[in-house]
């Protein structure tokens, strides 16, 4: 059919539990989108991922009926996982809670780089350097 | 109690969006979402949702100090914050304001699934529709131009006034609503095709809503898939009917196998095109054994009806 989109929507969301309280509702809601059916649908296709934040990125089309497809996980994620950490530092305690490889960074920049607002791997990791960075995890050459 | 929010907006770098996203996650504040615009598609803009009651304004304060500092890597400042107050309400409800029962043409009537007819248009052949996932609620253009298109063909059908024993093919089917639309106006069956599965599930679903039964005992077949999908459906009996609202690229693409869908004396009507296009489209048709005439439009969307043969009436 004849799509034209008219808004783009992402949202980080817990597997299987979208509902329609922010920031499903309001971010859907003001573009006429079926919130119901939306979260029906996300929830049935991210159920067996229960635990985990999958991110969603939602196409609005001119007549208000919509696709989403699944994300990458956070790039922070990603960047824990790598520094076997549970998460970044509460504070910006630069370079206090871990460190990932040059390697490493490049991996989680080429697998980030489709959902990023970025075209390059180079740009893709000065983004994943500086998140590690502000989480408190070192890069190491 | 009623919840009422905060509503955090502000413009997202590119450098700055995971990190801002993983700090907020940190701060509890994990009711995010990133919006953009297809004409601006590297503008984003951040909204964040937080509980009036959790964040009083020096905790307010403090988070924003918080996010100023996550500029430092990329050796930049933080973009404005605005705050804004945000009421609750019942989001599971409040989208459906957007959508009323909404007229087609002289006869024809698509209604959102959870309202009645309204008095005024009680004389008119309803299609119900739960907006969805799929394409085809009724509110654009090119699904405007088939439906109304389908009516002038029942008016050129004088006997009948209507398309009375027509067998219908729609590829591309989304929603399923324009099938439905010719099923309304008096064809005997339908067959539907879509790519998309979640296309063919609303398909199925809308069926339902309208109180038409899917085949073997219904007049509704719906598969996934494209042209070979739909000539299984029609089971060797070309349709005296096809429709066809998909992008100009798309429907170039699978014209060749339209004389495997439509009767040598069939009509097709041809959406999903923007004017601009038609005399290319109408080329890649003449080549594929088609006559194609821009009938109608709509803004820039353009509806093409094709034959074999002219014909001013359908020969039935």
């Amino acid at each position: 059919m004849a799509k034209k989109v008219v808004a783009v929507i992402k949202l980080a969301l817990q597997a299987g539990k979208a509902n329609p309280a922010p920031p499903v509702g309001p971010a859907l809601g003001q573009h006429g989108v079926n919130i119901m059916a939306f979260c029906k649908e996300y929830n049935a296709r991210t159920q067996e991922k229960a635990g985990y934040v999958i991110p969603v990125e939602i196409s609005v089309f001119e007549d208000r009926s919509f696709t989403f497809i699944t994300k990458t996980p956070p790039a922070s994620v990603l960047i824990s996982k790598a520094a076997g950490i549970d998460k970044g530092a509460a504070t910006s305690a630069k370079g206090s809670v871990g460190a990932i490889s040059r390697a490493q960074l490049e991996e989680i920049a080429k697998t980030k780089l489709p959902d990023l607002n970025c075209t390059s791997v180079e740009s893709a990791m000065r983004i994943i350097e500086g998140t590690a960075r502000n989480m408190g995890v070192a890069v190491n050459d | 109690m009623t919840l009422t929010w905060w509503r955090l907006e502000m413009d997202a770098p590119a450098e700055l969006e995971e990190s801002l996203l993983w700090k907020l996650q940190t701060l509890g504040v994990g009711r995010v979402a990133i919006q953009s615009l297809p004409a601006t598609p590297e503008q984003h803009r951040l909204v964040a949702w937080l509980p009036e009651i959790d964040w009083p304004a020096p905790q307010r304060a403090e988070l924003e100090r918080a996010l100023a500092a996550l500029g430092e890597p990329f050796a930049l400042a933080l973009p404005r914050l605005d705050w804004h107050c945000q009421g609750e309400e019942d989001w599971s409800l409040s989208w459906k304001q957007h959508w009323q029962a909404d007229p087609i043409g002289e006869r024809l009537l698509i209604l959102p699934a959870w309202l009645e007819v309204p008095p005024e248009f009680a004389q008119r052949l309803v299609i119900k529709i739960d907006p969805g996932s799929a394409f085809g609620t009724g509110s654009h253009p090119t699904t405007r131009l088939c439906l109304e298109a389908m009516e002038h063909l029942a008016i050129e059908d004088p006997a009948a006034g209507s398309l009375t024993g027509w067998r219908v093919a729609d590829l591309g089917c989304g929603s399923g609503i324009l099938g439905f639309g010719a099923l309304r106006l008096g064809a005997a069956a339908l067959a539907a095709s879509d790519t998309d599965p979640l296309a063919v599930r609303a398909t199925a679903e809308n069926a339902a809503l309208n109180a038409l039964s899917l085949a073997p005992e219904g007049v509704v077949r719906v598969a996934e898939g494209s042209v070979e999908a739909l000539e299984a459906l029609l089971e060797g009996v070309p349709a005296d009917l096809l429709l066809c609202n998909i992008l100009a690229p798309v429907i170039e693409a699978l014209c060749p196998g339209f004389d495997r869908l439509l009767a040598a004396d069939g009509v097709g009507l041809l959406s999903g095109l923007l004017v601009e296009q038609v005399p290319a489209l109408e080329r890649a048709l003449a080549r594929a054994g088609w006559q194609a005439e821009l009938t109608a439009s709509q803004s820039q969307w353009g509806l093409l009806t094709i034959r074999r043969e002219r014909m001013l009436h359908k020969a039935r």
